[in-house]
């Protein structure tokens, strides 16, 4: 039995040195698993909302065709000179093919309104296996206190 | 087999709180005012409001009419006769030939033996015809608007300076009156000689480099003694001078062309015109009246110093609100010059002149001694 | 056991209800309006709606981050039209739906921030004061003011594009590059620029009126 096992381990760690793919490496399952839906607002006192999303000041890809290719690496927030918020968001190509994304974001008053117009949707091109930033800046400055960003396949 | 299930259910709690920490992003920072930018530091911002506005060069200059009114009184108060777009030209008659036709009657002379230039009895005729010469003074005509308004502003600052102004039409027909046989030159240059001191000669001419479309001179003469006093040419005004700045194009700044000779006058104000697209300015130079009054008052400066140095020369016997007429005229021709080549008698006929619609008279040529050959024709120049 | 089937018949029902009240994903009714801040059925590679939404509307949110535009003491003012901004491109577009949708977002946007002067209606303005003066009309209800509003901040731009097409496939390609720049008007400094590019690549170019 150890004859034959010796060997099997070699091919394995030979099939190991052959799949070297580049960075960066989707565990796709996990990102997955890792996914939790909030309530969106109650519109009923004391109940949940049916409506399952994304948590607020987060990324939510929209498009089924890039859900599984893309990866949101890092989202941050923060004021500028003017008071104004800039959202900055990193996104990652785990496919092998340049990807063509869109994203805007909306952004919300402490009181879970949309405190300005939603943003026009901004390209942001994917070169292979590639990560990129997509930024977006409020109008509105006291009065922006959360956001949402959506993201979809650029046509 | 309890304790790893607790352990991998524990992970499994793990896992979502983690996968927020990634996929969530920071909340927004609170609202904290920034401090305002301040303005930019300027040199002389607040000069805006005090600045004074741009001299205007074309602003009517009442200090010099005022002078020009004190001397002008001092000089003894000469007649100006303005000469309009007309140029004083040296030609002497209105009246030219080209050929003569000499009839000569020999019936009683002999011209056997020695040549005799002497005639005794003796007639010749000569037919000439004539016809009336352009006048050379007259210069292309610009429109009637244009010339009355450039009158009234060239008129306005001598009439505010009380000075004499007498008309060169009004005086050439007074002079002129009941002597209609002599040539308008003559009358013209009498009128100027009886009641005028002064002529104002006062020149337009197309221009293409001036950004008026027309260039301006003034020329000022004694007309007892044909002495230039003063001249005056627009194009060395400084008023009519270019301003030497860099102008701002739309490929930045552009300094001015060594080579553009071009001239003209400015506004000074600067027009702005309200428009769809915003204010445009406006490029129109000056108004006439107003380029008009400034070349009079150039006139006027240019002629301060003769008049306040007695230069000028003033008729003090003639009046020139009781001129003296001609009442015979030949005797109020000028005396016939001796030296000129004594003139035969002529007789003119009319002709009707081919190329120009000018009205064709006979005049009498004078008569003068008669000589075997027909003398030449008085000197004239079309 | 033989509460199986009333089981089963249960479950069968429960599950057909939950059909029932299941999102409906199918595609809306067709409709002649489209997105216009989304790619239509018609592309070609020149400017089109939803690049123009994309620029503006990031210009505009890029402008009032500027402390010197959106932050000053006193609330500048800025002449946005399309008087000095350019259209040197091979695109055939009205500029003024470039400057006009940006004047309109951030005077929305702003909200006393930046004051903004309507050059382009500046003989309707003069024309009103000039009728007040003259006593053609009356005063109005609002003070009078000396001169109407002089510009702090003027935008500036240029469009410009780098076509190229491959001969055998007729494939066509442009680059189009929109720069904005808000000007200093007394001192002509640049306090404010964006860029705004992208390139598209289609097999024939549309026809643009």
């Amino acid at each position: 039995m150890k004859r034959l096992l010796v060997p099997a381990f070699g091919l394995l760690l030979l099939g190991g040195c052959a799949s070297l793919d580049p960075a960066p490496h989707c565990d796709m399952s996990r990102v997955a698993g890792q996914r939790d839906l909030v309530a969106g607002p109650a519109m009923v006192e004391g109940e949940t909302s049916p409506l399952k999303e994304m948590p607020m000041n987060s990324v939510s890809i929209t498009d089924p065709n890039i859900i599984r290719k893309l990866y949101v690496r890092s989202i941050a927030a923060r004021r500028t000179g003017t008071g104004t918020v800039e959202v900055v968001a990193q996104v990652v190509n785990c496919t092998d093919f340049p990807l063509n994304a869109e994203a805007r974001t909306q952004f919300y008053a402490n009181d879970g309104a949309a405190s300005e117009p939603v943003s026009a949707w901004r390209r942001l091109q994917l070169p292979a296996r590639t990560s990129n930033t997509y930024r977006e800046l409020s109008l509105g400055d006291k009065t922006v206190d959360g956001y949402m960003i959506e993201m979809r396949e650029g046509k | 087999m309890i304790t790893r299930l607790l352990a991998v259910s524990a992970l499994a709690l793990l896992v979502p709180l983690m996968a927020e920490a990634q996929t969530v992003g920071a909340k927004v920072p609170p609202y904290q005012a920034p401090a305002k930018a301040a303005p930019p530091a300027r040199d002389g911002g607040e000069a805006l409001d005090a600045a004074a506005p741009r001299p205007n060069p074309f602003k009517p200059q009442d200090d010099v009419i005022d002078r020009f009114r004190d001397a002008y009184a001092q000089g003894g108060r000469p007649r100006l006769a303005i000469w309009w777009n007309r140029q004083l030209s040296d030609t002497l008659a209105q009246w030219y030939s080209e050929t003569r036709t000499v009839t000569a009657d020999k019936s009683s002379n002999s011209t056997e033996g020695d040549l005799s230039l002497k005639q005794s009895g003796a007639k010749q005729s000569v037919t000439e015809t004539q016809r009336r010469a352009g006048d050379s003074a007259e210069r292309p005509a610009r429109d009637e608007t244009w010339d009355w308004e450039f009158q009234d502003g060239f008129l306005s600052p001598f009439l505010q300076a009380d000075a004499n102004v007498v008309d060169r039409t009004m005086i050439t027909r007074i002079m002129g009156a009941g002597a209609e046989e002599i040539d308008p030159k003559t009358v013209e240059v009498m009128a100027m000689q009886g009641m005028a001191d002064v002529m104002v000669e006062v020149l337009v001419a197309d221009s293409a480099r001036s950004t008026t479309g027309y260039e301006l001179r003034a020329r000022i003469l004694d007309v007892k003694s044909g002495r230039v006093l003063a001249m005056v040419n627009s194009r060395a005004l400084k008023e009519w001078q270019k301003t030497d700045k860099a102008a701002a194009t739309s490929s930045g700044f552009e300094l001015p062309d060594e080579d553009d000779e071009s001239f003209g006058p400015e506004r000074a104000d600067q027009r702005y015109k309200a428009t769809s697209s915003g204010f445009e300015r406006k490029r129109k130079p000056p108004k006439l009246a107003v380029i008009a009054h400034n070349l009079a008052t150039n006139v006027m400066s240019a002629m301060l110093p003769r008049l306040e140095g007695g230069a000028v020369p003033v008729a003090k016997t003639t009046d020139p609100a009781a001129p003296t007429p001609i009442t015979p005229p030949q005797a109020a021709k000028p005396a016939p010059n001796q030296s000129a080549v004594p003139l035969p008698d002529v007789e003119a006929k009319p002709l009707p002149a081919p190329d120009k619609p000018a009205k064709v008279e006979a005049q009498n040529v004078e008569t003068g001694p008669a000589a075997e050959e027909p003398p030449m024709p008085r000197p004239t120049k079309q | 056991m033989r509460r199986l089937p009333a089981l089963a018949s249960a479950l069968a029902a429960g599950l057909a209800l939950s059909a029932c009240q299941s999102v409906d994903n199918s595609a809306g009714s067709p409709s002649v309006y489209i997105d216009p801040g989304s790619v239509g059925p018609v592309k070609g590679v020149g400017i089109e709606s939803q690049d123009i939404i994309g620029m503006t509307d990031q210009m505009m949110r890029d402008m009032l981050a500027q402390p010197r535009l959106a932050n000053a003491q006193a609330a500048p003012n800025v002449i946005i039209d399309s008087e000095y901004f350019h259209n040197e491109s091979s695109s055939r577009l009205n500029k003024n739906s470039i400057t006009d949708r940006l004047r309109v977002g951030l005077n929305r946007a702003a909200a006393g921030r930046m004051q903004f002067v309507g050059r382009h209606y500046a003989d309707m303005v003069a024309k009103e004061r000039e009728l007040k003066r003259q006593g053609v009309v009356d005063k109005a209800t609002l003070p009078a003011a000396r001169a109407p509003k002089g510009g702090d901040y003027r935008l500036g731009g240029r469009i410009t594009s780098l076509d190229s097409r491959d001969p055998k496939s007729g494939m066509m390609q442009r680059y189009n590059q929109i720069v904005f720049e808000m000007v200093d008007l007394e001192s002509s400094e640049i306090v404010w620029s964006g860029i705004y590019e992208f390139a598209k690549a289609a097999q024939d170019d549309i026809i643009y009126r």
